[in-house]
């Protein structure tokens, strides 16, 4: 999976959580001016403990605790990165982008564009997204759709260890505002080979994770174990899936969503964010509309059910894209019955 | 949604059905579970019942025309897709009958919004050709339905898409239909391009050596460049026999008659694809006997009287037979087997129940309809269920499970005169048994030549699941049981 061909045999296992924190602790080695804030990423080590043990390497001064007021803590990572730093800011859950939209759509994704340049905004807000915790309707949500509707944001969305690491470097090197989404449930449980050797990413660039010939999963973040499962399971009904993960839905890779599907001629698009206006609707339509002579199906899409996340747990799994939905309305795009 | 309505697979060998008759129109009222049409399969009809309560939305297969198995019949429209269509027709008829054009727009659209049934030829009075029968289910909706995709290779390859066979979800044509429509006419042309060379195309020395060899030239293939024919093409004509290439020469005095082919149907072709498939795939190999048959025959005529006082079915050799081989098998666990077919690399299917088959010849093919759990059978319950199924088999009204599960079959030709004959293995079983006629036979005993009612056995074993000294130790012990048959009772 490494791209860098050499850097393979130096591979190491390990958590999502765990290449987040290399990622972050690696930058702030190698750039003074990159520091964290957020509530709790101190001595407590982050409420999904991803910042652990930084506080005690970086000190005071660069792992900072705020008080919970997250529209105070974007505005000073606005005004920080303006003036020449690279902060970072952890926003423990996207629930919580509502109350610093202004700092992050009117300032942040403006500044480059008003000033033509002169001021830059090159800060990193990450935040958690998902469901999988039984936390509620206002917990849980998957809000990426929020940012990624905004020119001057980039969104980006790793699915595993490799790429978080290797995308997080690159967002916090970016000259412009990153909003950085980690899936809650990917922590500890999505564990996968990263190179020991520094590696970058670059943003706007998708993955194919699984190669197929008769439909293509375009998948993001979390979803992307699940479309792997469900390849899987199809792989076994005679039906050879091919799993694309954009990694970053904005910038969008388009060729890479194109040619996969141009290949396949059938797409199923698969988010946990709402399915109304969502991150669904947007790729699916870009397939309909650049690789429509291509198409031999109708594009679906998969997204969270358009309610607010139930708290019971058999509700809250109900209403989120599984591996038997997949398969399901993958076998409904082909006449033969599998 | 439009529920759609499949050919379903009602047999592991079944490849395909043909619809026997459609016992709802188009556009009728439908309920859930109720019969919508018939189907006959590898052997029986069987009713289709509709998947939703609705509509019947239009026939895409004819009576009388087979589909592959997962092929689109129809579909019921449920009421919530009756509604929108519904609007839709009244919302903005006009446009909307000019967009679709074509057939739907010169009749008048039913109260459902379906098109008009003079589209649809009424089911069972109308044979279509094959063409016309694919025109009529592509224009169905009064354009083709075909994905973008299968547009594009169509325009591609130069099809159209009206002769294009739909496979896709609700009858829509997709891009393997356009590339499979391609492929067929790409052999039809070849076959009909295979014209007698040109007589330039010979090089002289091979013109040379077919006058000397005696080669006729129109019947070699050349293989130089261009596909001219060279000295190796005629040596090689010269000494391997030669299936013609071309259409034989026509003579002008004497026009060859032209061998009508007939195309095989249902059962006929069953028959045809198993057996093919069975003798080509499965190493066969024999086992033979000749036994005594006195006993058999006294036991017969004991019992004959009896049994049909008890069950009005008259005893006969094959059931006291197929009795032989249940309980043979039951001993011989091992024999009751069956090559696994669909496993990757294949394997052995252990079989807990001893079902036997019984072919059964009939006019349209054979049929081999099964007595399950024959080992508990009595000879009287024998004699009964094969009389049933036989007379069954003969009215063609036999249900798919009567011909499912069988795990070993009886095949007697003794009625026909037949001494001995070897049977092809009836997949995916691992052994048939074939019976020749009880006739009296001088035999060897204590020394001297007598005559006695012998039969001969003959076993037919597949060599991938079971050996030969197993094989044997089944047939002597067949062949015991027949020539003892009071060891049944053991």
């Amino acid at each position: 999976m490494p791209e860098t061909g050499e850097s393979t045999a130096y591979v190491i296992e390990m958590t999502l959580g765990e290449a987040i924190r290399e990622a972050l602790a690696e930058e702030m080695s190698r750039d003074p001016n990159v520091f964290i804030m957020g509530e709790d990423v101190g001595r407590p080590g982050g409420i999904f403990m991803v910042t652990k043990g930084l506080y005690e390497e970086f000190g005071k001064d660069r792992v900072m605790d705020t008080p919970i007021e997250e529209a105070g803590i974007v505005g000073l990572a606005v005004g920080a990165a303006m003036t020449g730093m690279r902060p970072i800011v952890e926003l423990m859950f996207t629930d919580f982008l509502p109350l610093a939209m202004e700092q992050l759509v009117n300032q942040a994704a403006k500044m480059h564009y008003m000033t033509a340049g002169q001021a830059r905004v090159p800060m990193v807000l990450r935040a958690t997204l998902g469901t999988g915790r039984g936390a509620a309707a206002q917990h849980s949500q998957s809000l990426h759709v929020l940012v990624a509707h905004i020119p001057g944001l980039k969104v980006v969305m790793p699915s595993n260890p490799y790429d978080a690491k290797g995308l997080l470097k690159s967002a916090i090197r970016d000259d412009n505002p990153v909003v950085f989404l980690e899936h809650k449930m990917c922590y500890s449980t999505v564990k996968g080979p990263v190179a020991r050797e520094e590696y970058l990413l670059p943003l706007g660039v998708a993955d194919v994770k699984r190669e197929g010939q008769d439909v293509t999963l375009v998948a993001i973040s979390r979803m992307v174990q699940v479309a792997l499962a469900a390849a899987e399971t199809l792989a076994r009904d005679g039906i050879s899936a091919e799993v694309v993960d954009p990694r970053t839905i904005r910038p969008l890779d388009k060729a890479t969503l194109l040619k996969s599907v141009m290949k396949t001629g059938r797409a199923v698009v698969i988010d946990e964010g709402h399915l109304s206006y969502g991150v669904t609707a947007e790729i699916a339509s870009i397939i309909a509309d650049e690789a429509f002579d291509y198409l031999d199906a109708p594009v679906k899409r998969l997204a969270a059910l358009d309610v607010p996340v139930p708290m019971a747990p058999v509700l809250e799994a109900a209403t989120i894209p599984n591996e038997a939905r997949v398969v399901e309305t993958v076998k409904g795009l082909f006449g033969r019955r599998y | 949604m439009a529920e759609d309505i499949y050919m379903p697979q009602l047999g592991l060998t079944m490849t395909e059905g043909r619809v026997v008759r459609w016992l709802r129109a188009a556009g009728e009222p439908v309920r859930k579970g109720e019969p919508v049409l018939e189907i006959e399969t590898d052997k029986v009809s069987v009713e289709i019942e509709s998947p939703a309560d609705g509509v019947l939305g239009p026939i895409l297969v004819e009576a009388g025309a087979s589909v592959p198995i997962g092929g689109m019949l129809s579909h019921v429209l449920t009421a919530e897709e009756q509604g929108s269509r519904g609007a839709e027709g009244q919302g903005s008829k006009g446009a909307e009958e000019q967009r679709r054009g074509g057939a739907e727009a010169q009749g008048s659209a039913s109260p459902t919004g379906l098109p008009a049934p003079s589209v649809i030829p009424p089911t069972s009075s109308v044979i279509l050709s094959e063409a016309k029968n694919l025109e009529a289910k592509n224009l169905v909706r009064g354009r083709v339905v075909a994905s973008p995709r299968a547009r594009r290779t169509a325009a591609e390859l130069g099809i159209d898409l009206v002769q294009v066979e739909a496979s896709g979800p609700g009858g829509r044509i997709v891009d393997a239909d356009v590339r499979w429509r391609a492929e067929n006419i790409k052999r039809e042309t070849q076959t009909a391009q295979r014209e007698p060379q040109a007589a330039s195309r010979v090089s002289p020395l091979a013109r040379r050596l077919a006058q000397e060899l005696g080669v006729d030239l129109a019947l070699v293939k050349g293989t130089g460049p261009g596909g001219r024919i060279v000295e190796d093409d005629v040596r090689h004509a010269a000494t391997a026999p030669l299936l013609p290439l071309s259409p034989a020469p026509v003579l002008p005095c004497s026009p060859a008659p032209v061998p009508s082919i007939e195309p095989l149907t249902g059962i006929r072709r069953v028959v045809a694809e198993r057996m093919a498939h069975s003798f080509t795939t499965a190493p066969h190999f024999y086992l033979s006997a000749e036994v005594e048959a006195a006993a058999l025959v006294r036991m017969r005529e004991g019992l004959l009287a009896k049994i049909e006082a008890a069950t009005k079915a008259r005893l006969t050799i094959t059931d006291i037979l197929l009795k032989v081989c249940a309980q043979a098998l039951a001993e011989f666990p091992e024999v009751n087997v069956a090559w696994a077919e669909d496993a990757p690399g294949g394997g052995l299917v252990r079989h807990a129940e001893v079902n036997v088959g019984l072919a059964v010849s009939l006019d349209a093919g054979l049929v081999v309809p099964v007595l399950r759990k024959a080992d508990g059978l009595t000879l009287g319950e024998i004699a009964r269920r094969r009389s049933d199924l036989t007379e069954r088999a003969r009215a063609g009204k036999l249900a798919l499970a009567d011909l499912e599960g069988g795990t070993f079959t009886l095949s007697n030709l003794g009625m026909y005169g037949v001494d001995q004959f070897q049977a092809i293995l009836n997949p995916p079983q691992s052994a048939i048994l074939a019976i020749g006629r009880i006739k009296d036979r001088p035999v060897a005993a204590d020394g001297a030549v007598v005559v006695r009612p012998t039969m001969h056995l003959t076993l037919s074993v597949d060599h991938r699941v079971l050996d030969g000294a197993l094989g044997a130790r089944f047939l002597e012990r067949v062949a015991q049981l027949i020539q003892e048959p009071y060891l049944l009772l053991e």
